[in-house]
């Protein structure tokens, strides 16, 4: 397999130029644009998946694809990157479906005969952002933690966290704007306590 | 339900299963073709439309399922489990702040320590709205920590930080008021003095 080498991409590169690089061999190119769809692409999995797991493995599918389509030159209107790579996503759910079918059958049939997988070990470092996010948390409100909770780190639905917080699914969803409109404004400043320094 | 207009609350709508498929159809063509064209941005203090939102949300969410893994959601920890964590292989350095008044916060070590806690040895069962209040030595807000929880075995509140975050937090003085209601009244319960390690 030939490889070029990366180069360094400039965030104003237009996707069609980054495409045609792409398609030219620049590893650098390809991985910008990975990055750019990275966020878009998790999201979309999110809306149909719960499982952490599952979102990263959809993503990385999604990406392996987009590269593959990339080095083969089938981006055929690279103006029109977004939909293309947002047609990988609709058939790759589709096929997910149908794979979770089949799954479900052989599960049915076989999973007695396999033991669980050991959890994962948690991370050992902590980025700056997560102790910005553990800074703005604390000055949230009770409730709002508990929506912050339920909503995103356990991707539980609006009728879910209605049900958990006593209240109704329009509220609760107003719960969680609020609580989101809160933490951006949080972590759009410094972490509180470097006021001290 | 009526849509919102911000981008962030529309992503939220779109992921949090609160927007119809016909529209979420239309969102994920925006997004898409916005995503193309522009570079994430490198923290999270942006605010500039559907493709810097989109990171948002997506950072915001893995961080939130890590800090759900450290615990950060609960508002305050019981003694069991402080002393669960004592026992852990998990280097965590703990320091006694008492019942108030002027403290120095021993010193750790900044390169084995994963965890600090400290332990505000205020008894706050039958509390309620227990908030603590921490300034600059001049007055000046640093931040509230809201609705904190204690600990039922002693009533005692338990600050549970990755020691990133205790860096920030105890190597400068500051002020800190627990403030709470009893019996309808609200009341300054404690005043903590504290003073970095020397």
């Amino acid at each position: 397999m030939s490889t070029s080498a990366a180069t360094v991409v400039s965030p104003e590169t237009s996707a069609a130029e980054l495409v045609a690089r792409a398609a030219a061999g620049d590893r650098g190119a390809e991985s910008a644009l990975c990055r750019r769809f990275d966020a878009a692409v998790r999201l979309f999995a999110r809306r149909r998946l719960r499982k952490p797991e599952a979102v990263d493995e959809f993503a990385q599918d999604v990406m392996l694809l987009l590269i593959e389509a990339l080095r083969a030159g089938r981006v055929e209107d690279p103006a029109r990157l977004g939909g293309f790579v947002l047609g990988i996503c609709r058939n790759l759910a589709l096929d997910r479906v149908r794979q979770k079918e089949r799954r479900d059958a052989l599960w049915q049939t076989y999973g007695a005969e396999l033991a669980a997988p050991a959890a994962p070990a948690p991370g050992e470092e902590v980025s700056y952002e997560v102790i910005h996010l553990e800074d703005c948390l604390s000055q949230l409100p009770a409730r709002s933690r508990d929506v912050v909770r339920l909503a995103y780190a356990e991707a539980r639905s609006a009728d879910e966290i209605a049900g958990a917080l006593g209240t109704s699914p329009v509220n609760a969803r107003v719960l969680r704007h609020r609580a989101l409109q809160a933490l951006r404004s949080c972590m759009s400043k410094r972490i509180s306590w470097e006021v001290l320094s | 339900m009526s849509a919102p207009a911000e981008p962030l609350l529309r992503l939220d709508d779109y992921v949090g299963g609160d927007m119809p498929d016909a529209e979420a159809a239309r969102l994920e063509d925006e997004l898409f073709a916005a995503a193309a064209e522009a570079d994430p941005p490198a923290g999270m203090r942006v605010n500039d439309g559907l493709a810097s939102d989109a990171t948002f949300l997506e950072r915001l969410t893995r961080m939130a399922i890590t800090a759900k893994e450290a615990g950060v959601f609960a508002g305050g920890v019981t003694r069991a489990q402080i002393d669960a964590l004592l026992a852990s292989p998990l280097p965590v350095h703990y320091v006694d702040l008492g019942t108030g008044g002027e403290q120095v916060f021993a010193q750790w070590d900044r390169d084995t320590v994963k965890i600090v806690v400290a332990r505000l040895a205020v008894d706050l069962r039958g509390w309620q709205d227990i908030d603590v209040e921490v300034t600059a030595p001049d007055g000046t807000p640093v931040k509230t920590f809201r609705d904190c929880i204690c600990a039922p075995e002693d009533g005692a509140l338990y600050a549970v930080c990755h020691e990133p975050l205790a860096r920030l937090a105890f190597t400068h003085h500051s002020v800190a008021r627990i403030v709470a209601t009893r019996d309808g009244k609200r009341e300054t319960v404690a005043v903590y003095d504290v003073r970095p390690p020397a």
